[in-house]
């Protein structure tokens, strides 16, 4: 007994070593921030982008939304326990599904626009389809993340690493789809390499639960939103924060982020019913946006770049363009 | 002894991740600056739909009125 207790008291030194190692390694390449190497770029144009659209119909907290790749149909989940379909152009409801649950927090179209995918407190991953071709990965406050197959309806992988809840994940834009990253209630955002079912990289740095994440456009970095009242920016190559968008007066907590198109533009959604634009370079507030009448829970840029849709507990999706 | 097990899995994770190849933050800066400006011409939520050659499709259409 002794003996493996020895041994652990070994395991966790060495342990600490490496992780004081792993700050000293970070640290070396850790020669500017962001926002001073993006001081003399032009400031950003004037911002002209306003509420377009106010899609009603849900009877609860819009929970979660997602653009289809048509770039004009959108679905959405909310607490009163529908799923619905809208065209974004017209207001339109195409589609309303009544789910089996209440409390639908996710929800994604496939790339082909042909299946819709939700999930919820039931603990259960529903699929609503015309044919179903992909798998599907998903985040689960299990800790886990799941690749499954869809035509089975089994798990294909399961990833394990986080210590809390996982609250979102993103599919990296390059390296072909096979790097993710996840966002979690244990603070740490992590990087998962989806062929070999483990994480390569870990990134802390968030005070509190950690509530969604983007990448950036080249897939080189990404983006986090926090409890903390704080998004940041962490390298992939650099394998760092390397910008912290903050203010003394956010003082609620970000729930959704997205990038414009070319990733210049933050857009992030907060507690305080603001979204609030950030120049990503230069780390500073463009602008804010106002309407919803509550908490804004999701909000997405729309495939082509041309729209932002957001979701707030005011039951409304809006359109801004 | 799963302690153990986990442990030596820790560690050989942190092993892995303190072994990672970087590179420095300026130069990782530098391309996340340049993917920017070779796609801000193309992003209408950064340049504005004026300077845009395809109309706003959620922009409400002029009516034309015969006079």
């Amino acid at each position: 007994m002794s003996i493996i207790t020895e041994s652990l008291d070994d395991l966790v030194r060495e342990a600490e070593i490496l992780k004081t190692r792993l700050e000293e390694e970070r640290a070396k390449f850790n020669d500017m921030e962001l926002t001073i190497v993006a001081e003399n770029l032009d400031p950003l144009p004037p911002f002209s982008t306003k509420s377009r659209r106010i899609l009603k119909g849900h009877q609860g907290k819009v929970l979660a939304i997602d653009w289809s790749y048509d770039k004009r149909h959108m679905v959405s989940t909310s607490q009163d326990g529908k799923l619905i379909l809208w065209d974004a152009f017209t207001t339109n409801k195409e589609h309303v599904i009544t789910m089996s649950t209440t409390w639908v927090l996710a929800c994604a179209y496939s790339p082909s626009a042909t299946t819709v995918a939700c999930g919820g407190l039931d603990n259960k991953l529903t699929l609503y389809s015309l044919n179903m071709d992909d798998d599907l990965l998903t985040a689960s406050g299990d800790s886990t993340a799941k690749l499954w197959d869809v035509e089975s309806s089994t798990p294909i992988q399961t990833f394990q690493g986080h210590q809390a809840d996982v609250m979102s994940i993103d599919i990296s834009p390059s390296e072909a789809g096979n790097i993710f990253v996840s966002a979690s209630a244990d603070h740490i955002s992590m990087v998962w390499d989806i062929r070999t079912g483990s994480y390569v990289q870990t990134f802390e740095g968030h005070e509190s639960d950690v509530n969604a994440v983007r990448f950036y456009p080249s897939g080189d970095a990404f983006v986090s939103a926090s409890d903390d009242a704080t998004c940041r920016l962490f390298d992939l190559r650099a394998d760092r924060q390397v910008a912290i968008y903050k203010k003394e007066s956010i003082i609620f907590s970000c729930n959704a982020v997205d990038f414009s198109l070319s990733g210049r533009l933050l857009f992030a959604g907060y507690s305080d019913y603001c979204v609030n634009v950030w120049d990503t370079l230069k780390g500073s507030r463009a602008v804010t946006l106002y309407g919803h009448e509550n908490r804004v829970s999701s909000l997405q840029v729309s495939p082509d770049g041309t729209a932002l849709g957001t979701g707030s507990w005011d039951a409304t999706i809006r359109v801004w363009a | 002894m799963s302690n153990v097990g986990n442990k030596q899995k820790l560690i050989e994770q942190l092993r892995a991740e303190a072994n990672f190849e970087r590179i420095k933050v300026s130069v990782a800066c530098k391309d996340l600056i340049k993917y920017c400006q070779d796609h801000e011409s193309g992003d209408v939520l950064v340049v504005g739909w004026d300077k845009f050659d395809i109309d706003n499709p959620y922009k409400e259409k002029q009516i034309c009125v015969m006079l």
